[in-house]
């Protein structure tokens, strides 16, 4: 296995998914550096499906470390808005209204089941109804319904007015 | 057949079905209007929803920002910076994992932003153990790093030469020792008495690292269980290997 190589294909879309999924960059590039740390840790024993791997112990990260949080919530000052970096938008009026974006889809993903969002999220990823059914364990008729929800549901969302606001 | 689910209609629309279901949704949705109806609202919303998700997305960090000790060391890694003490260099986030389970605790130091770096150089700030000290500096190059403690040592001090945007992570085997966030260091105190290993994931963008501890306690610098490169700093032998 080339651990650079999967580096490099799967580290945007893996921290794309964790971020819409949690809702929080910083502790999405926490999760993404974690995950790529353990697969480099058995590297003599690699994962035969590599993506759901890299999907499923990601997202088991993001449990983990909220669960411990939950205890520790004076350590914690995060970031609000992004992770800060090179890539960071400089005007403010653009950032002002990508932050408006971002609140309002946060609110309507936050409405949804979490089965619900992770279905429709591993779709938007590529992942074929019989892996999200693996991940979810659940039917593939199920993951149909379980995306078809959440996508009616999203959608009357953002489209009304005040919409996914918080 | 029967009217097509909404599950046959996404698995149609996104060609995850095998030849003989995909004809069979495609001759259905030739004859019945209500399904073709469904698949048009169900394509709409999936096209709305990716665009809404793709406008909110948080732009993904640059690969610069993980540490990836798989990778072979760039041309004159290991080689000791000259300076490695910089004023105001920063650390503008830090995670720091501690206890035996490992668990993550996640600290953003974005709300107390370093000093002003223009300023004259300020004389590096006094480690938290008595003097004499011993330093043990690196370069990284984006990589696992561990640092072996004996049981000698009392006050730990991990000094970064770092850009605002770097996120060092830290994993300490105690859950129970005093942890000092600062914006260009983490200083670890009470630790007089244990022995274990601290572990930092270092993005390569991190130009350098000081390990600083009380002079012959004993203790070892390894990136990725290899031995460094490294400078010793006034007042401070050889780092002894072992110690954890």
């Amino acid at each position: 296995m080339d651990l650079d190589d999967a580096f490099r294909r799967w580290n945007v879309p893996l921290f794309r998914y964790l971020a819409r999924s949690c809702g929080d960059p910083v502790l999405a590039r926490d999760a993404v550096q974690e995950t790529f740390l353990r697969l480099h840790a058995r590297r003599d024993d690699p994962p035969r499906a590599l993506r759901p791997w890299l999907f499923t112990t990601a997202m088991n990260v993001v449990r983990d470390t909220r669960r411990t949080e939950a205890g520790r919530a004076d350590l914690l000052r995060r970031h609000a808005d992004g992770v800060p970096g090179p890539r960071a938008e400089p005007d403010p009026d653009r950032e002002l209204e990508r932050a408006r974006i971002r609140a309002r889809v946060r609110g309507a993903l936050d409405q949804l089941r979490e089965k619900e969002r992770t279905a429709l999220l591993m779709r938007e990823e590529g992942f074929k109804q019989r892996e999200i059914a693996d991940a979810l364990g659940t039917t593939t008729a199920s993951v149909g319904t379980l995306v078809a929800r959440a996508l009616d549901k999203l959608a009357r969302t953002l489209e009304s007015p005040h919409g996914g606001l918080p | 057949m029967t009217h097509a689910t909404d599950g046959d209609l996404l698995a149609w629309i996104d060609g995850d079905l095998d030849p003989p279901a995909s004809d069979a949704v495609e001759a259905h949705l030739g004859e019945c209007p209500d399904c073709r109806r469904r698949r048009t609202r169900l394509e709409g919303d999936a096209r709305q929803v990716r665009e809404w998700l793709r406008r909110a997305d948080s732009p993904a960090p640059p690969p610069e920002a993980y540490a990836r000790p798989w990778r072979a060391p760039a041309p004159g890694a290991g080689r000791p910076a000259r300076h490695w003490i910089r004023a105001a260099a920063a650390v503008a986030a830090l995670a720091l994992a501690v206890g035996p389970a490992r668990a993550w605790i996640a600290r953003s130091l974005a709300s107390n932003p370093p000093a002003p770096t223009r300023e004259a150089p300020a004389p590096p700030a006094p480690a938290p153990a008595q003097a004499p000290q011993a330093t043990t500096a690196f370069r990284p190059e984006g990589a696992r790093l561990t640092v072996g403690l004996g049981a000698d040592g009392d006050a730990v001090r991990i000094r970064f030469e770092a850009s605002p945007d770097d996120r060092v992570q830290l994993w300490a085997p105690w859950d129970d020792v005093g942890i000092t966030v600062r914006p260009d260091r983490v200083d670890l105190s009470e630790v007089a008495g244990r022995s274990g290993t601290l572990r930092l994931a270092v993005p390569a963008s991190i130009r350098g690292v000081t390990v600083v501890t009380p002079a012959g306690a004993r203790r070892s610098v390894a990136v990725d269980a290899d031995e460094l490169p490294r400078t010793t700093g006034p007042g401070g032998g050889p780092p002894d290997a072992g110690g954890r």
